[in-house]
């Protein structure tokens, strides 16, 4: 993956160099494929948690790394989520760098109204554009919690639905 | 937090979540499981011998075992069958692949048992499935 280079001024007179030229050349190829990270994840069973507060869904496995230059991040994820229970909530939040993006009480979108069985799975999906990240590496991992009445499920397996987890630096 | 990680393939969430907040109490603030382990997780102040009795509930885990209101569930399932009369059970009986059939039939056996059993009545005499003669 090309790296992005930070290129001097010019003014009316400077030689423009081969490294000028070198360094507009990786910019353009860095534009067309900037830094990304895509998981497309399937397991052998469903993810599930009866977590009341913001947990990692899998810190291995559903966790991006992501080498930025300081621009905007844009974060997507889908997946298909159920509960035990129709009355249980699903909660969702990425965690950058350890600190959960939201911060609020219920993450960045709440899930309701949940089936009780794969079939019924409801479809969860959000894009989150992250904005002020310093240039450098960073790290963003999928968050969960349930409501305290039951137990809440992410489809993973490879007969259901993958989860779909990336991020893109813009 | 604390997170308690014991490698296990099976579980039965609902029970487990109700067993680990019967002995943990508070400092106990859920399961997760990722289909290689299951994951307990804790508040900061608890103490090794809590973290020990978290990972001992997980090892002792029964994942068959139904928690009251998964027995009350199945047993809400069953109740149907039971309701029927006679002709409308051979009409549902007839409509059923063989497999099923059997299926509702073992459920019907295992619930009838269970009654008797919860019942305060005296246990089957016989073992269950009955054995052949």
């Amino acid at each position: 993956m090309p790296d992005w280079t930070t290129m001097r001024s010019l003014a009316t007179g400077d030689l423009v160099t081969e490294a000028d030229m070198e360094a507009l050349r990786g910019n353009i190829e860095y534009l067309l494929d900037p830094s990304h990270q895509r998981i497309l994840r399937t397991a052998a069973s469903s993810y599930l948690t009866t977590s009341t507060t913001f947990v990692d869904v899998d810190s291995t496995n559903l966790s991006l790394s992501l080498t930025t230059h300081g621009g905007p991040v844009l974060v997507i994820f889908s997946g298909c989520v159920y509960g035990s229970v129709t009355s249980v909530r699903a909660y969702l939040d990425v965690a950058i760098d350890g600190t959960r993006h939201a911060g609020t009480p219920l993450g960045l979108l709440q899930f309701g109204g949940l089936g009780t069985a794969p079939a019924d799975g409801r479809p969860a999906a959000f894009s989150l554009l992250v904005n002020g990240l310093e240039a450098g590496t960073h790290t963003f991992v999928l968050q969960w919690a349930a409501s305290s009445s039951g137990t809440i499920y992410l489809l993973a397996q490879t007969f259901y639905n993958p989860i779909q987890f990336a991020a893109i630096e813009l | 937090m604390i997170e308690v990680r014991i490698e296990r393939p099976d579980l039965n969430p609902d029970r487990l979540h109700a067993d680990l907040q019967a002995a943990l109490k508070d400092t106990y603030l859920g399961l997760s499981f990722d289909g290689r382990a299951i994951t307990v997780h804790l508040t900061d102040g608890v103490t090794p011998d809590e973290q020990g009795r978290a990972a001992a509930a997980v090892r002792a885990h029964d994942p068959a075992a139904l928690t009251d209101t998964q027995r009350a569930d199945r047993d809400r399932d069953l109740l149907p069958f039971f309701r029927l009369g006679q002709e409308e059970l051979i009409a549902l009986a007839e409509g059923m692949e063989a497999p099923a059939f059997r299926r509702e039939i073992m459920r019907a056996f295992a619930h009838l048992r269970d009654l008797v059993v919860r019942g305060g009545g005296a246990p089957p005499s016989s073992t269950f499935p009955p054995a052949h003669k």
